[in-house]
C-alpha cells in the first residue's frame, strides 16, 4: 500500500469515528406551553425502498431522535407498508413518535395523508382523495402547494384539508416558491405546516411544525393539527398558525431556545473535521488507486 | 505495452478512456472471484459514505452500514445488466469485464463526491440554494454525457466491439441498470408519473 493511499485510508477511518462518536441522540424532555404539550413534528418523510430515499424506516426514526424531533410522519409514495415498518420500530425503539403516511402523488396534485391504515388511491380528483383520508380517521396536508397544482384544489378539496405546507426546504432553493406557498395558506382555514420533505438531502426537520397537542401520541397529534393549534417559524422571522398560540411562543425563552436548536446545524468541530477527513479519504482513495502492472 | 498509466487506473480511464481501455485489456487476466467484487464492493462502502456526508453531514456508521445495503441495487444492478451485454462478446472473461466497467464511474465519483462536500461543509440552507436545480442539472448533464463516453469505449475498447454495437451495448445497459435502480428506489410513483406524461 503506498503512503497516499494509507494516509486516506486512516482519513476515511478518523472521519467513521469522529462521525460514529457524535452521532448521539436524547429524546426531548416534555415542553409544555399554554397548556399543551409542544411537539417538534415533521409530517413530510421518506424511506427506502420505493420512494426515492436512501434511508431505511428505522434509520428514519433514529435521525428523527437525533434531530431532536418528537415525531415524524413517513409519508410512502402512494403506499402505506415501509411506514408501518417505521412505526413499528419506533415502538420497538421507545419513539419519537411515528405516524403512519403516505403521500399522494397524482398527476395534478400532491397530499399528504396521515394516521391512515389503508393506502389511498391517486386516481381520483384532490377532494375525493380527502374524503377518504377523513374516512380512514386521518388528516389531510397540501403538499408543497406550488401554482401547479392549484387547479385541483377546487372550492371542495380547499374547504376540507387540514393542513398545508407553508414551510418547505424548496423555498432555500428556489426563493420563488415561497409566495405561491404564502398565498395557498391564506386561501385556506388550514393548519399551518413546515415540512422538510426528507428524501435522504440535508437535515431532516431542517422545516418542522410546532404541534401543540395534548400529548406526545398519534392520536392527540392528529387531534391538534384538526383544531390547527400548530405554530411554523421560518429563519427569516415569519411566523404562520394560531394567532394566540404565536403569541405565546413569541414570548417564551424556553421556546426560543428550543427553535434555535431546530435552526442551527449539528455541526460542531467533531462533525466538521470529520466530514473534511473523510472527503479528504473518498478522494485520496479514488486517486491513488493502485496501478495495474503493464 | 511497457509504460506505466499517469494516474491510477480509474482516473486514466475517465480522462483518457479509449486509450486506457485498449491498455488494461492487455494487461494479463488474475480471473479471481475477487477481481469481480472488489470494485464493486469498493463502490458500494463509497455509496454509503457518501449518503452517510449528505443525509447526517458526518460518517457515523448508522447510516454508512445502512447505505451500503440499501444502495447494494446499484452495483447488483450494473453487475446484471453487464452480464446480459457482455453474453454478446466474450472477449474478456467476465470478472475481468466487471472490474473494467466499475472504473469508469470516475465522472459520477467526482461529481457525487462534490455534491457531498457542500452538503457536509456548508450550513444547510447555503446548501439548498447552492444546489438549487439550476445549478446541478448543468452538472449532471456533463456527468450523464462524460460517463456515458467512458462506458461506449468500454463496450468498444474493452470488449472489442464495432462502434454500432457499443452504443447499443450502452442502450441496454442503461435500460436495464438504470431501469432496476429506479424500479426499487421510486417504483411506486412511476404509473402515476406515466399517467401525467400521457395526459399532457
Amino acid at each position: 500500500m503506498s503512503l497516499a493511499r494509507a494516509i486516506s485510508t486512516a482519513l476515511l477511518v478518523a472521519a467513521l469515528v469522529f462521525g460514529t462518536a457524535s452521532d448521539v441522540s436524547l429524546p426531548n424532555p416534555p415542553f409544555m406551553l399554554g397548556g399543551f404539550r409542544v411537539l417538534e413534528v415533521d409530517f413530510h418523510a421518506h424511506a427506502f425502498p420505493l420512494s426515492w430515499a436512501p434511508l431505511s424506516p428505522w434509520n428514519l426514526v433514529l435521525e428523527a431522535r437525533r434531530q431532536h424531533l418528537d415525531a415524524i410522519a413517513i409519508t410512502g409514495h402512494n403506499h402505506v407498508w415501509v411506514a408501518k415498518v417505521g412505526r413499528w420500530f419506533s415502538q420497538l425503539a421507545g419513539g419519537p413518535t411515528a405516524l403512519v403516511g403516505e403521500e399522494i402523488v397524482s398527476p395534478d396534485y400532491h397530499l399528504l395523508a396521515i394516521g391512515i391504515s389503508d393506502p389511498i388511491d391517486w386516481r381520483q380528483t384532490a377532494a375525493g382523495a380527502i374524503d377518504h383520508i377523513h374516512r380512514q380517521g386521518g388528516i389531510a396536508i397540501a403538499a408543497h402547494p406550488g401554482t401547479q397544482f392549484w387547479p385541483a384544489y377546487d372550492a371542495a378539496a380547499v374547504s376540507r384539508l387540514d393542513g398545508t405546507e407553508v414551510l418547505h426546504p424548496m423555498i432555500y432553493a428556489a426563493p420563488d416558491a415561497y409566495g405561491p406557498f404564502q398565498e395557498f395558506y391564506r386561501r385556506t382555514h388550514a393548519a399551518a405546516i413546515g415540512d422538510s420533505d426528507y428524501h435522504g438531502i440535508g437535515p431532516l426537520g431542517m422545516c418542522r411544525t410546532y404541534v401543540f397537542a395534548s400529548e406526545n401520541s398519534a392520536p392527540a397529534i392528529l387531534e391538534a393539527i384538526r383544531a390547527r393549534r400548530t405554530v411554523v417559524w421560518d429563519r427569516d422571522g415569519h411566523a404562520y398558525g394560531d394567532p394566540a398560540l404565536i403569541s405565546l411562543t413569541t414570548q417564551d425563552k424556553a421556546f426560543a431556545r428550543m427553535k434555535a436548536r431546530a435552526e442551527t446545524p449539528d455541526q460542531g468541530w467533531m462533525v466538521r473535521v470529520g466530514g473534511l477527513c473523510g472527503i479528504l479519504g473518498l478522494l485520496g482513495l479514488f486517486i491513488f488507486r493502485r496501478n495495474p502492472k503493464l | 505495452m511497457t509504460s506505466e498509466p499517469p494516474r491510477s487506473p480509474d482516473i486514466w480511464v475517465m480522462l483518457r478512456p479509449a486509450t486506457a481501455y485498449r491498455a488494461l485489456t492487455l494487461v494479463p487476466q488474475h480471473s479471481s472471484k475477487w477481481e469481480a467484487v472488489s470494485r464493486p464492493l469498493g463502490l458500494l462502502l463509497w455509496l454509503g459514505c457518501i449518503i452517510s456526508l449528505i443525509a447526517t453531514q458526518r460518517l457515523t456508521l448508522r447510516v454508512v452500514l445502512d447505505g451500503m445495503v440499501n444502495l447494494s441495487i446499484v452495483p447488483l444492478a450494473e453487475i446484471v445488466a453487464l452480464a446480459v451485454v457482455w453474453r454478446r462478446a466474450r472477449s474478456v472473461s467476465f470478472s475481468r469485464a466487471v472490474d473494467l466497467f466499475f472504473m469508469g464511474h470516475g465522472p459520477w465519483i467526482i461529481g457525487l463526491l462534490g455534491y457531498a462536500t457542500v452538503w457536509a461543509l456548508v450550513s444547510p440552507v447555503d446548501a439548498f440554494a447552492w444546489t438549487a436545480p439550476r445549478h446541478i442539472w448543468p452538472i449532471l448533464l456533463a456527468v450523464l454525457v462524460w460517463s456515458a463516453y467512458i462506458d461506449f469505449c468500454f463496450f468498444r475498447d474493452g470488449l472489442n466491439r464495432n462502434c454500432g454495437a457499443a452504443w447499443l451495448d450502452l442502450v441496454l445497459e442503461r435500460v436495464i441498470a438504470w431501469g432496476l435502480v429506479i424500479i426499487v428506489f421510486g417504483g411506486a410513483v412511476l404509473p402515476s408519473t406515466l399517467a401525467g406524461v400521457i395526459h399532457s
